[in-house]
């Protein structure tokens, strides 16, 4: 970022004489969520940034005169966690715990999604709909504004630059009220709204009425706005779920066809505000009159179950894959392995640490393992194609034969036995025939260099069986296939289109199951990673695709930031349910195979299979978005007759 | 122009002189090379920067180094005790909820804060706690784990996380 002049005013005052001095070469610096982003991608360079985050006067929330009042620096998450909120007004504690995720909201201020005013903006979005407005203050002095006059276009606003963000004033009905607030987002936290929406209503005493309606939506118009149409055939009308359903395709108003176009097209985002703007209203009535909309709202739920499975091979036929070892069995009876797999996370320096100590029977706090550094290990290509613990376990039992022949022969000369008669048991080397016969590894290791003359080391190279298949197609193209499946529960939202995995069951045959915690944290890994695919993540290859890039999207390969890249959050993880089918493979070192990729794999079919199995439409294009959801339901009821 | 500013981190006070336009992030890692604050993403979206300010588990890549001057930073090195690890940190261990590891420094002050505010969370609670920690290897599932396991043992020896 651009380097600025900072000033922190100690007060409201003196912010405000700063500001007006120094006009729009400033800009007002509070949480930082969004102007530090700015100014670290260089979209903005403010000559002078003038910092009000610690100016308490304006972090205070309180209620006076039939006002809820909150100042611009509460922070989102004081607002998601705030009784009074909750209480008083719903829809914007609701909003709150739905922007970002929780480290973010102790930062991101309510003053800040005023002035940033994007029309995704959350709080903004809540408070419109609960009528709010905003005070601010200029060396003029004070005026305060409906929200509706403050915004004035995406990121656009009336706030002139000598101005500050005094706080947010909610008005309290008196009477039957309630509001609601309903957020739909590319994943279930850290998103920006595709589309949202948030209401308030004001019954009539006895409850029968809607007497006042405000719904607002969000990211459809160039600010966030009411849906005037919505509001007005509202008003006057009994107030039940019925009449709310009557009306909500008047929800998108004017704003449809909305031109803008971002995170879903035009059509998806009028489809679903409308069916948002009425969960919204049906929210508000639900908090007015204390309904439980749980039953109403499974109605629009459709489950199904879809299963996959999933065949890996170690190697595509006729590939390289060689690895090599360096065993050592040093004489205090602790071994030393070099090798070069690579140890990105998944554990493989714990299996090749317990692979080597089983092949050379010591403990494992014993084996010292050397790797990642091309410089002192032998060759190997790496961490790749889920081979690790297949040819890195085939290599060090190879070198560990060649220990253990040299520990043998030191061992039967210094016992006076004969090598073939000893074995490796518990850190000893022991005569099959002769129980009194035994010495430890490291007095065999030592005899071997003093007495033999001879090193303990073992220096292995493990190739896979990889070769092309002959003319005939016959040969050993596969060193081990394995296996993979996975049961999906999906329930999808048939008036969103939004498919959400419930349960999530993932079983793998990874052979024997050197550590199987790791074979789970891989399992679980790779359920969730194959749910994005499914669900979520879209890398377009853009210009780079023979045919050409698909309309709005970035022409990079990837997009540009992890929230339009959207991995699971802790939020979008199901009841997941990893399992093991241990099938001894003859090939692999101590009947492993690999388990790496292929837990990936057949989640994302398994998740399709069950959107097919829920609702009846046939997807093949990953990832089944909420909007090709949407579409695919919409074209199938079109293109069935309609049943009486 | 450079100034000066004192700050408390991990129970150490410190003084360092910045530009306007550093970060805390790069105060961390830079100047004082305590680099368990990861740098990814700088756009508050991935977590990896986590620590906790006043008590507060925020991303440093979020906050200017200058408005730090008088508050207390937290960062993972703040939890073991000597040798002796902090029962979150010994969880995510026993429970193998760090792979890469590099959302690990970041998760884990997400946790403390959180088990400080609320020592006995629920398990949806757990993942609310960890939503703005992003992590591509585990799935979530033994760090959630984790934290449930570290919250019960912390109750028990009736400690605050």
């Amino acid at each position: 970022m651009r380097n600025f002049e900072y000033l922190a005013p100690a007060g409201v005052d003196e912010a405000i004489r700063t500001l007006a001095e120094h006009g729009s070469d400033a800009i007002v610096l509070a949480g930082g969520t969004d102007v530090l982003v700015w100014m670290n991608r260089r979209e903005i360079a403010p000559k002078y940034v003038v910092y009000i985050g610690d100016l308490q006067e304006l972090g205070q929330i309180r209620e006076e005169a039939g006002e809820l009042r909150i100042g611009a620096l509460v922070t989102q998450a004081e607002l998601a966690e705030s009784p009074v909120v909750a209480k008083k007004a719903l829809a914007l504690a609701i909003a709150a715990r739905n922007c970002a995720g929780p480290i973010v909201r102790n930062l991101a201020t309510i003053g800040g999604n005023l002035g940033t005013a994007t029309p995704a903006g959350d709080l903004v979005l809540a408070c419109m709909a609960l009528g709010g407005k905003v005070r601010l203050k200029g060396p003029k002095g004070e005026r305060l504004l409906p929200l509706e006059e403050f915004l004035v276009g995406p990121q656009a606003t009336v706030l002139a630059p000598d101005e500050l963000i005094l706080e947010i004033v909610l008005p309290l009905p008196s009477g039957v009220t309630g509001s609601g607030f309903q957020k739909l987002g590319r994943r279930k936290a850290m998103t920006i709204s595709t589309a949202s929406a948030a209401a308030s209503v004001v019954l009539s005493a006895d409850g029968s009425t809607f007497e006042k309606v405000i719904v607002a939506l969000g990211s459809l118009g160039p600010t966030v706005i009411h849906s005037d149409e919505f509001e007005r055939a509202l008003t006057g009308k009994p107030a039940t779920l019925e009449e709310i359903n009557n009306w909500r395709h008047l929800a998108g108003g004017d704003a449809c066809p909305s031109p803008r176009a971002r995170r879903a097209s035009a059509w998806y985002r009028c489809e679903v505000a409308a069916v948002l703007a009425a969960r919204a209203v049906e929210d508000a009535l639900a908090a007015a009159k204390g309904l439980d909309l749980s039953a109403h709202r499974a109605a629009s739920k459709k489950r199904g179950r879809g299963i996959a499975g999933a065949i890996y091979s170690l190697t595509p036929p006729g590939f390289p894959n060689p690895c090599a070892v360096n065993l050592q069995m040093r004489e205090d009876g602790s071994a030393v392995l070099q090798i070069g797999v690579v140890e990105i996370g998944q554990g493989a320096n714990t299996v090749m640490t317990q692979m080597a100590a089983e092949a050379l029977a010591i403990p494992y706090e014993n084996v010292t393992v050397h790797t990642n550094d091309t410089g002192t290990v032998p060759y190997d290509f790496g961490t790749v194609s889920s081979r690790g613990t297949f040819v890195a376990g085939n290599a060090i039992i190879r070198a560990s034969l060649q220990v253990k022949e040299v520990l043998y022969e030191a061992a039967a000369v210094a016992l006076k036995g004969h090598p073939d008669n000893f074995y490796l048991c518990a850190g000893f080397v022991c005569d099959k025939y002769d129980t009194e016969k035994r010495m430890p590894i490291g007095e065999a290791a030592k005899f071997a260099h003093f007495v033999l003359k001879k090193l303990p080391i073992g220096t292995a190279f493990f190739y896979p069986k990889s070769s092309a298949a002959d003319q005939n197609s016959q040969g050993e193209p596969i060193a081990a296939f394995y296996y993979h499946a996975t049961v999906a529960d999906v329930e999808v939202d048939v008036e969103t289109g939004v498919a959400d995995v419930v349960d999530l069951y993932a079983v793998v045959d990874c052979g024997k199951a050197i550590n199987p915690r790791l074979v789970d944290a891989q399992v679980e890994g790779g359920a969730i990673q194959a749910i994005g695919w499914a669900l979520r993540e879209d890398a377009q290859p853009g210009l780079t695709c023979a045919s050409g890039p698909a309309e709005g999207y970035n022409p990079d390969f990837m997009p540009v930031d992890l929230e339009s890249y959207p991995i699971a959050t802790s939020m979008d993880l199901p009841m997941l349910h990893p399992g093991l089918v241990e099938v001894f493979e003859p090939e692999g070192p101590f009947g492993a195979k690999p388990a790496g990729e292929i837990s990936a794999n057949s989640g994302a079919p398994a998740v399709f299979n069950a959107i097919y199995k829920a609702v009846g439409v046939r997807l093949f294009d990953m990832p089944a978005t909420p909007e090709k959801i949407l579409r695919a339901l919409q074209d199938k009821a079109e293109s069935q007759p309609a049943t009486v | 122009m450079r100034r000066e500013i004192t700050f408390t981190l991990n129970g150490e006070e410190k003084s360092v002189f910045v530009e306007p336009n550093i970060t805390l992030l790069q105060v961390l890692r830079e100047q004082l090379t305590v680099t368990s604050p990861k740098r990814s993403c700088e756009q508050g979206e991935c977590g990896a920067c986590t620590i906790i300010l006043n008590g507060k588990a925020v991303n440093a890549c979020l906050v200017l180094a200058v408005t730090v001057q008088g508050k207390r930073v937290e960062t993972v090195e703040s939890l073991a005790n000597g040798t002796e690890l902090h029962p979150l940190q010994r969880a995510f261990v026993d429970i193998t909820a760090a792979q890469c590891g590099y959302c690990t420094p970041g998760m884990l002050l997400a946790a403390k804060a959180l088990l400080d505010a609320n020592p006995d969370p629920s398990y949806e609670e757990v993942k609310v706690g960890l939503a703005g920690n992003l992590c591509r290897c585990t799935g979530y599932v033994k760090p959630v784990e984790a934290v449930l396991t570290a919250a019960a043992e912390l109750r028990a020896a009736g400690v605050k996380g």
